[in-house]
């Protein structure tokens, strides 16, 4: 699955604007991944600018 | 606003609001996002007497700024009168910057440029919206929106602490990058990693630069698939940032490259500000409305696909969707058909030269290292009118002539 470091994420919406099957999910200061609906392609790992998104198993 | 007589006519025949006002559960329209889209579109609206909502997620219109904040001048004007309070600097000239450091002057003409101070000029627009009679609420996020049902789609507000619905005979989608409001309508916005590009920006301070000019630096050992841009912002301040296409940055991050930009070429910089963010650089989505629905601005990948450049583009939409809703409104009609005219308009005004740039891209984004040295050279021995943005494509492209024709295209 997709993890969001909180600590690092600057929650810009960049891996949503990416996610072809809109799992993720902004809110005002946070990202949520909605798990069941992520097909873990990695689209929003590879352009996120910061390295907040990992693939974690 | 300028084109006042315009504007004038027009109220004359202004669409008669649908909706009772001071009612704040259903609007003409209800715009999504306060950016410079969201913002235009709820102005623009609201000139032509529709009941306008506008809501922003962020609790402050115009922060956080994601954005390089340069615009032309022409392209401001249309819009505004050029106002000291919300400009940082005005540009007179260009350089561009070859990896080995040749820095080649462009000829800027008359087309002078301006770098905003974008949170000030995101509120002027929006207050100014709320003056004219638009409903602008911060801190209220759009959760989620219905088909459309009895002529009006209802979406879904979230607050601080509550939640309730709007209804709305049109919605304009201005919610940026991510834009679930134009997805919600079933509007393909996702972009590929390779068309987004990802950006990380600093705005230095202690820096020695010509405060009048911008610069931007091709380099693929900086900014593969992309390029550094120096913004001023005053006379030692710039905004320094760079963005790259999110193929190349699954090695090294946007801001790792930024951080080593810095190090070789401004290090005595002192960061006082950071930002990151991405720009969909595919010239345009296919489709851009929808029932009672028009999508503005990055929610429709307006910026230019080379540049990132967007501003202007997103106003420009902003404008189109607010007089689009007026027309169709007032002859009591919010479905596609009605609203396609708004996607016409954005084609001609900007979308066909944003799909030309597109096709064009991969050639200037990705020319390696030692071409480009010579493309500077190239360029510098030229006198300084002909040192053109046309002059440098060319350059740019003359290797590869399937695009050098899809360029003449562009430019005649």
């Amino acid at each position: 699955m997709i993890k969001c470091d909180t600590s690092l994420c600057d929650v810009c919406s960049t891996c949503a604007g990416v996610c072809p099957v809109d799992a993720i999910i902004i809110s005002r200061d946070t990202i949520h991944i909605d798990q069941e609906v992520c097909d873990i392609c990695l689209a929003c790992i590879s352009v996120c600018p910061v390295g907040a998104l990992k693939e974690d198993n | 606003m300028k084109n006042d007589t315009k504007k004038e006519n027009k109220l004359e025949n202004a669409a008669i609001p649908l909706t009772e006002p001071g009612d704040m559960d259903s609007f003409d329209m209800v715009v999504i996002g306060g950016g410079p889209a969201g913002s235009m579109a709820a102005l623009t609206a609201a000139d032509l007497r529709l009941s306008v909502l506008m809501v922003e997620r962020d609790h402050i219109i115009g922060s956080p700024v994601r954005c390089a904040e340069g615009v032309d001048k022409k392209g401001i004007s249309q819009f505004f009168t050029p106002d000291p309070k919300w400009i940082a600097a005005e540009i007179t000239g260009y350089y561009l910057v070859a990896p080995d450091g040749t820095r080649v002057k462009m000829d800027i003409g008359l087309e002078h440029g301006y770098i905003l101070e974008r949170m000030l000029f995101d509120r002027m627009i929006a207050e100014k919206a709320a003056n004219h009679g638009a409903a602008v609420m911060t801190g209220v996020d759009a959760v989620a929106m219905s088909e459309l049902s009895d002529g009006f789609r209802t979406v879904h507000m979230k607050g601080t602490d509550s939640e309730w619905d709007v209804k709305a005979r049109v919605v304009v989608a201005a919610d940026g990058v991510e834009s679930r409001a134009a997805r919600w309508a079933g509007l393909k916005t996702s972009v590929t990693p390779y068309d987004m590009e990802t950006c990380a920006q600093a705005t230095c301070a202690a820096i020695d630069i010509d405060h009048h000019a911008f610069y931007m630096y091709f380099t693929g050992e900086f900014a593969p698939g992309g390029y550094v841009w120096v913004f001023p912002k005053g006379p030692h301040t710039a905004n320094i940032g760079l963005g790259i296409s999110g193929t190349y940055a699954k090695k090294k991050l946007p801001t790792e490259y930024l951080d080593d930009f810095l190090t070789n070429y401004f290090p005595g910089a002192s960061v006082v500000s950071r930002t990151v963010g991405g720009i969909a650089c595919t010239g345009g989505i296919k489709k851009m409305v929808a029932d009672a629905l028009m999508v503005c601005g990055d929610a429709a990948h307006m910026a230019n696909p080379i540049t990132g450049g967007g501003i202007i583009n997103a106003m420009i939409s902003g404008q189109f969707a607010g007089e689009t809703a007026a027309d169709a409104l007032k002859k009591g009609r919010n479905d596609e058909r009605s609203l396609a005219v708004y996607q016409k308009r954005c084609d001609s005004r900007f979308g066909k030269m944003n799909r030309w740039f597109y096709r064009v891209k991969e050639g200037i984004l990705n020319i390696p290292n030692d071409r480009l040295n010579e493309i500077a050279h190239e360029i510098s021995a030229l006198p300084l009118e002909k040192r053109t943005p046309v002059r440098v494509l060319r350059s740019a492209l003359i290797k590869n002539p399937k695009l050098l024709t899809v360029l003449a295209k562009l430019v005649f």
